[in-house]
């Protein structure tokens, strides 16, 4: 069997192939006994490893997700309340309606000193973010680091300690890491993790990303 | 559930519409759980990255920028999940690991005589000679062949070009066919010395 057709029979047999592979494909199979051997224990195998969960139901840790949901949400309900407890929110309901109008119009100006604040914490937290993105564009370099599984959280401090280095994003999605070094620093920074087993990848980038 | 429908779906839960959270739940769930008992190999810890991973899509799902599949954005999360459950282990814990299959010398099998081993084997060897595999090779056979993901596809989960891909998966399948030939001559030799 060549090489070529030996490495796309499993996504032969996974069925992301494009049409000009699978034909090829194909025809190779029809006259190759070895390749139609690969062929079914590859589907053997593919079906050995989807019996370990074959019995497992689709609901399996729904209620405990649902339960976190409804409780994140009832914390967020609970600061609300709490919030506009604090300046008499309980009692305006139970007072007469003469004077809700002058309720409602404590609530609205509690509500807008409530919006004002976190409107504030978040331009805060947005110039905060702003300032660390401009110290990383002038004084320091990023870098987007990739920790092998097996790495361990006490080794990857004590590797951003020898570079000199700070976490300053992550992890994203991918497990990526941004962390932040001397400017001059940096292709030391990059050689030295390079050549550590626990970094798997590791790449000077421009800025943080806006999401992860 | 096709890619379309996720999408709608995940719209909804940004929205925080629980009936389409459940449905997507319902959908995937199986996935990721598959997915993260092949990382982690014990079900408690695969259930604990289910539900973390599913409470991240409630939590998120306004990021999800639709340049890929919704189902490898998925897994995404859930291998960024399982790392964290991974490293937080004792390093007694992950003896396993240090599996001595992926040691051994890795021999070509005549055609003929792999026809005869796939014959024999059984479904439990298969299990336990890919249980014995490093983290990273497992994790590719799964991506490949039970989350049916695209070269491309594993190469950005996993964060490696599209050759090691490759050579991992070569090497995944060599060492699980060793793997069942030591099997299989062990129980041969079991068998004989009690008859």
């Amino acid at each position: 069997m060549n090489l070529r057709l030996s490495e796309l029979l499993p996504w032969y047999v996974n069925g992301t192939l494009t049409d000009e592979d699978r034909e090829w494909v194909d025809r190779c199979l029809a006259g190759d006994g070895d390749a139609r051997t690969e062929l079914k224990w590859l589907r053997e195998m593919q079906s050995s490893i989807a019996q370990p969960v074959s019995d497992v139901a689709p609901d399996l840790g729904l209620a405990r997700t649902l339960q976190r949901i409804r409780a994140d949400r009832a914390t967020l309900v609970d600061r609300i309340r709490s919030l506009l407890g604090a300046r008499g929110f309980g009692s305006v309901v139970a007072l007469a309606r003469p004077i809700a109008g002058v309720a409602v119009v404590g609530v609205i100006v509690a509500q807008s000193a409530s919006i004002y604040v976190l409107t504030h914490h978040a331009q805060e937290d947005s110039q905060q973010i702003r300032a660390l993105r401009a110290e990383a564009a002038n004084d320091s370099r990023l870098l987007r680091v990739n920790f092998a599984p097996d790495a361990k959280e006490a080794d990857i401090r004590l590797l951003l300690s020898a570079i000199q280095g700070s976490l300053v994003g992550g992890p994203g999605q991918l497990g990526d890491y941004y962390v932040q070094v001397p400017r001059g620093a940096e292709n030391a920074a990059v050689a030295r993790l390079k050549s550590e087993r626990i970094v798997a990848a590791v790449e000077i980038v421009a800025s943080l990303p806006t999401t992860y | 559930m096709d890619d379309a429908k996720a999408r709608q779906l995940l719209s909804r839960i940004a929205r925080q519409d629980e009936a389409a959270f459940e449905t997507i739940y319902r959908a995937f769930s199986r996935r990721v759980f598959a997915y993260a008992l092949y990382m982690l190999k014990e079900r408690d810890r695969a259930e604990e990255v289910l539900v973390d991973t599913m409470h991240e899509v409630w939590r998120c799902a306004a990021r999800f920028r639709g340049d890929s599949l919704f189902s490898t954005w998925l897994i995404g999360i859930a291998r960024n999940k399982a790392l964290l459950v991974h490293r937080s282990r004792r390093a007694d814990e992950l003896h396993d690991d240090l599996d001595e299959v992926a040691e051994t010398e890795v021999d070509e099998l005549a055609p003929e005589g792999f026809a005869e081993l796939a014959a024999k084997q059984r479904r439990e060897g298969v299990q336990a000679c890919i249980r014995k595999l490093s983290q990273e090779h497992r994790e590719c056979l799964q991506l490949v062949f039970y989350q049916g993901c695209s070269l491309a596809d594993v190469a950005h989960l996993q964060g490696v070009p599209e050759n090691t891909v490759k050579t991992r998966l070569y090497h995944a399948r060599q060492r699980i066919k060793n793997c069942l030939r030591l099997l299989i001559e062990r129980e041969g030799a079991n068998s004989g010395v009690s008859s």
